[in-house]
C-alpha cells in the first residue's frame, strides 16, 4: 500500500471516529461528497472499522471510541450486528464443507487409506521404519546365514521352518504394505482432497477485472425513481425505471402534493391490472414517501403505482396515481 | 413546510447533471448515496429524509435558473446547513420530551423493536443471500473473510496477488460485494 492511500487512511480513521475538528470535518465532508473515489475508501474504511471491532483487534482507547461515537445510531449497530453474523457464518460454513470434504475422502479411499494414514502418525511411522529396518536386515541375515549351514551351526541354533516362515511374511507383508510408490499416493491423494476443498485462498476470480469495472454480481445501489402524481395526465413523459439485472430492487419516491394522512398504503397494479405488490404501512415524509421493491416482482412494461390511506373514519380513500415504465438490461 | 418538487424542476436538475438521462439518473443515484451516508456518518437516524430535504432545496435553486457549476459541492454545502438546523430541532425535540405522552415513547420502542431482525432470522437470510451470488463472489467473500487477526493481512495480500489486483482494489471489491449481501439480508429479514 503506498504512503499516500496509508496517510488517507489515517485521515479517514480520524473522520469515522469523529476525531476531527468541526472545520476539518466539513472540509472533508465536502470532499467526500464531490469525490466519489473517496467516498469508496471511507467505505471500505468503515467496514474494516467494524471488521476490527468485531474481531476484538481495536486497542482500548479506539474501542473506547468506536463504542461511545460510532454505535450510537440504530443503523451502525445493525451493521456491526450482520458483520458478526456473516464472520461465524463463514467459519462454520468453511468448517462443514471441511467435514463434509472429509467424510467424502473417506468414502472414495482405498483400502490401504487406513495404512497410509497410520504412517502419518509420527510415533507408528517411526516405529514401523525401525520394525521393518529389523525385519529386514534380520530377514537379510538369517537368509544369508542359511546358505552357509556350517557356520550357522556353529554359532546359532538351526533356523526352524515356523522361522523362515515368518521372516517370508514380514517380507511380504512389507511389500504388500508398501507397494511402489504408495507413500507418494497417499501423498497425491491428500492434496487432491486438499485441493477439492472450495480453496479459500484460491477462488477463481477473474483477475483482469477491475475493482471500478462494472462486474456482474457486484453490489449496485439501488435506484430511485421520484414519481409524480398525474404527470401522465398532464401530458409529461412516462418516468422509466432502468432495472439492471444485478440490482435486488428499486427504490419508488412519491411525491405528495399534501400529507392529510398518517398512514398510507400502495399497491402496484401491472397492465393486465393484477396486483403485483402491496405495502400497507408507509408514512409520508417531507411530502414524500418511498418504498423498496423487489426486481423480482417488475418485469419490463408499465406500471401504475395506487396510493391510499385511510381517513379519520378508518374508510380508504384514494389519494393519487403514479404510472412508470420498467426496462430490464 | 416542506416543499413540494415539481418534475420540471427534477428534470431541470438532470439536466444539470448530465446531458445524457440515462448518466444523470445514475449521478442522481450516486450523490444520493453520498448524502445518505453524509448524514449516517453525523449519526443522524433520519439519513434519506433529510437527504431528500437537501435534493428539495438544490431542485428548488435549479428551478429557480440559477446557475450551479458543481452540484454536489452546491449540495454537500446545503447538507452541512440542513444538518445544523436537525441539530437544533433535535435540541428543541430534547427540551419538550418531558411532554410527549409515555404511550407514544413505547409505540415508538416498540416499533424499533420489531423492525429488528432475530439472530437466527439473520443467519438464515444471509445463507440464503450468499447462496444467491456467483460462485466466484462466494468463494471470493469466504476467502477474504476466512481468517484470523494474526493472519489477515498476509492472507488478503496473497489473496490480491493470487489474482493479480492491487489490494487496494481487493478491499474495495469485497466492500461491495458485502454492502450487496447486507443490502439482501436486510431485505430478506423485513419480508420473514
Amino acid at each position: 500500500m503506498t504512503e499516500e492511500i496509508l496517510q488517507s487512511e489515517k485521515e479517514i480513521r480520524r473522520f469515522l471516529l469523529s476525531e476531527m475538528s468541526e472545520d476539518e470535518r466539513s472540509v472533508f465532508e465536502a470532499r467526500f461528497v464531490a469525490d466519489e473515489s473517496l467516498f469508496e475508501q471511507i467505505n471500505v474504511a468503515e467496514d474494516e472499522l467494524i471488521e476490527s471491532y468485531v474481531r476484538g483487534t481495536l486497542s482500548t482507547a479506539e474501542k473506547t471510541i468506536f463504542e461511545r461515537e460510532f454505535l450510537s445510531t440504530e443503523n451502525r449497530r445493525r451493521r456491526v450486528a450482520f458483520t458478526r453474523s456473516m464472520l461465524d457464518k463463514i467459519k462454520k460454513e468453511n468448517v462443514i464443507v471441511a467435514n463434509k470434504t472429509e467424510l467424502a475422502s473417506a468414502k472414495n479411499s482405498s483400502v490401504w487409506t487406513p495404512f497410509a494414514n497410520l504412517f502419518k502418525t509420527p510415533k507408528f511411522a517411526l516405529g514401523a521404519v525401525f520394525a521393518l529396518l529389523i525385519s529386514v536386515f534380520g530377514g537379510w541375515f538369517l537368509l544369508r546365514n542359511s546358505n552357509q549351514p556350517e557356520i550357522v551351526r556353529q554359532i546359532t541354533p538351526t533356523p526352524t521352518a515356523e522361522i523362515i516362515a515368518s521372516v517370508q511374511n514380514q517380507n511380504s507383508s512389507v511389500n504388500q504394505n508398501n507397494p511402489p510408490d504408495s507413500n507418494t499416493n497417499a501423498a497425491e491423494n491428500l492434496s487432491i482432497n486438499k485441493n477439492d476443498l472450495p480453496n479459500a485462498n484460491r477462488p477463481k476470480v477473474n483477475a483482469n477485472q477491475n475493482a471500478n469495472q462494472p462486474e456482474q454480481n457486484i453490489s449496485q445501489p439501488a435506484p430511485v425513481l421520484a414519481l409524480f402524481a398525474g404527470t401522465v395526465r398532464a401530458g409529461g413523459k412516462m418516468p422509466e425505471l432502468n432495472l439492471p439485472k444485478t440490482v435486488a430492487g428499486a427504490t419508488l419516491q412519491l411525491n405528495l402534493e399534501s400529507t392529510d394522512y398518517k398512514i398510507y398504503s400502495i399497491e402496484i397494479i401491472n397492465p393486465d391490472g393484477g396486483q403485483i405488490f402491496k405495502n400497507s404501512k408507509l408514512k409520508a415524509r417531507n411530502s414524500k414517501i418511498n418504498f423498496f421493491v423487489p426486481a423480482a416482482k417488475l418485469q419490463a412494461g408499465e406500471y401504475i403505482v395506487r396510493l391510499s390511506a385511510l381517513n379519520s373514519n378508518k374508510e380508504t380513500e384514494s389519494v393519487a396515481d403514479y404510472s412508470f415504465r420498467v426496462s430490464r438490461k | 413546510m416542506a416543499e413540494i418538487l415539481t418534475q420540471t424542476g427534477f428534470d431541470k436538475l438532470l439536466l444539470t447533471l448530465d446531458a445524457d438521462r440515462e448518466q444523470a439518473g445514475a449521478k442522481y443515484e450516486s450523490l444520493r448515496v453520498r448524502l445518505i451516508k453524509f448524514f449516517e456518518w453525523r449519526n443522524c437516524e433520519r439519513a434519506e429524509e433529510l437527504t431528500d430535504a437537501v435534493f428539495d432545496r438544490v431542485i428548488k435553486k435549479v428551478a429557480m435558473g440559477e446557475q450551479i457549476e458543481n452540484i454536489a459541492a452546491y449540495a454537500a454545502t446545503v447538507a452541512q446547513f440542513i444538518f445544523k438546523e436537525d441539530c437544533r430541532r433535535r435540541e428543541r425535540l430534547f427540551e419538550s420530551i418531558e411532554d410527549v405522552p409515555e404511550a407514544q415513547i413505547a409505540a415508538q420502542a416498540n416499533a424499533f423493536a420489531e423492525e429488528s431482525e432475530t439472530e437466527d432470522e439473520r443467519m438464515n437470510c444471509l445463507e440464503k443471500c450468499l447462496a444467491e451470488f456467483s460462485g466466484e463472489n462466494r468463494r471470493l467473500v469466504i476467502a477474504y473473510y476466512d481468517t484470523d487477526e494474526r493472519t489477515m493481512i498476509a492472507t488478503r495480500k496473497r489473496l490480491a496477488d493470487e489474482m493479480k489486483i492491487s489490494l487496494n482494489i481487493l478491499r474495495i471489491r469485497v466492500c461491495r460485494l458485502k454492502a450487496k449481501l447486507e443490502d439482501c439480508t436486510r431485505d430478506c429479514c423485513r419480508k420473514i
